[in-house]
């Protein structure tokens, strides 16, 4: 049956970019997605820059992340009368991979600097599904009650966390299992590879060649 | 009096400039700041120019200008307006965070417990959204969601406008002669110019038989 998805996806400054390459290929490819919406944040731009080794400029920044599809649009995150700034316009969910700890805590209070964080406190308030994948190590005090915060509004907060028990050799598999599981939040499931069935996965049974 | 008016950049540019002209017919001197984004919402749903807009005001200022007169409480004020206020404003000015002139002023204007009044403007609302007005408002501003009233018969949306500048103005005892306040319930019909007989008849209006 086709769907008609929109699903807004921000790129925000802090490590597992590859993550978020992986998450866009895999909603580019996906039929049930007709349209994301794209936001990368300056600090991201760095990031993305740092981790694959590139320029920081927008273009190159794209075309690092991999987001050449015409259904991906670029939106700029400091134009606060951007698409997603009002609930009027909809989109089914909206995820930050990754997510800064910044970025939390100003979501969690509100403070809707730039369009990244306007178009989370629409996800809120319309009551679409909002992931944020955080990427921090310790958490301090002030990133715990921005969780539970967040959390309390209707947010899921999804740390940057891997999962152990399918064996992985390398980081493109744990990367690719973790987008894998973001997309499983977002009802847009491709595989069944990861499902443990109480005893093991077919991943695992892959990398360590039991039955 | 002398206010400080501050518009940001939240649907409803037209409430924050009937406001100002209003201000101005009752000679009440006005301080204003206008965000960066409400002068894309003068420009996007209004007839006016910002210039226009900030002609209305006795004093303007930068939203940058930290060091302008209305950021100290020592220069005095009778308190500040903010319409429409956004939701972003909204939470800075709970969390203290005065990084602008308009932060800065509410921020002053609570310290100072002097009045301030918040059309902040938003739909739905979020639990955060709810949480920074419930406690906004615990921290003694008024919370003045610029939501229309029927009890009027509002038949444009000047109309509606009006109205709600004119219980803006209620709040620091200024009278707009314009508003039409409730005296009582009627005994009877309806104006018959505001609904339809279908309208009447659905709402359980046994009066309209009488006076049909």
């Amino acid at each position: 049956m086709p769907e008609n998805r929109r699903i807004t996806v921000a790129v925000t400054g802090a490590g597992g970019v590859g993550v978020s390459k992986r998450l866009l290929a895999a909603l580019q490819d996906d039929d049930r997605v007709t349209h994301v919406d794209l936001l990368v944040s300056a600090n991201g731009r760095k990031l993305v820059a740092l981790e694959f080794g590139t320029q920081e400029d927008r273009d190159s920044v794209a075309q690092a992340l991999g987001a050449t599809s015409p259904k991906v649009r670029l939106l700029d995150p400091a134009d606060l009368a951007g698409p997603v700034t009002s609930g009027s316009y909809p989109y089914d969910a909206m995820v930050i991979l990754p997510c800064a700890a910044g970025v939390l805590g100003r979501i969690a209070h509100g403070l809707a600097l730039d369009l990244i964080e306007r178009a989370a406190d629409v996800a809120l308030k319309e009551r679409r599904r909002l992931v944020l994948c955080l990427r921090e190590t310790p958490l301090n005090l002030a990133h715990l009650r921005n969780m539970v915060s967040v959390t309390e509004a209707g947010a899921i907060v999804f740390p940057m966390i891997p999962t152990y028990y399918n064996a992985p050799e390398t980081l493109a598999e744990l990367q690719d299992e973790f987008a894998e599981r973001v997309l499983q939040l977002l009802g847009l499931q491709r595989t069944d590879r990861y499902r443990w069935d109480g005893e093991s996965t077919p991943a695992r049974r892959e990398h360590t060649g039991t039955p | 009096m002398r206010l400080v008016v501050a518009m940001t950049g939240a649907t409803g540019a037209i409430i924050g400039v009937r406001l100002l002209e209003a201000l101005r017919e009752l000679e009440v001197e006005t301080h204003l700041v206008v965000s960066r984004w409400a002068r894309a919402t003068i420009a996007e749903e209004t007839p006016y120019t910002v210039r226009e807009v900030t002609d209305l005001a006795s004093v303007g200022y930068s939203p940058d200008d930290q060091g302008a007169a209305i950021s100290s409480g020592s220069f005095r004020t009778d308190g500040m307006i903010v319409a429409p206020c956004s939701m972003k404003t909204v939470a800075g000015i709970r969390t203290g965070y005065a990084d602008g002139l308009i932060g800065r002023a509410a921020d002053v204007t609570l310290k100072e417990r002097r009045r301030l009044v918040l059309l902040a403007r938003e739909l739905p609302l979020s639990t955060i959204h709810l949480e920074n007005l419930l406690a906004l408002s615990q921290m003694g501003a008024t919370v003045l969601p610029p939501a229309p009233a029927f009890y009027n018969h509002p038949s444009s949306i000047a109309d509606i406008v009006e109205h709600i500048v004119g219980r803006t103005l209620d709040q620091f005892g200024l009278d707009l002669p314009t508003v039409r306040r409730w005296g009582g319930m009627r005994q009877g019909a309806h104006p018959r110019a505001v609904t339809s007989p279908r309208d009447r008849h659905s709402m359980g209006d046994d009066s309209v038989a009488a006076t049909a």
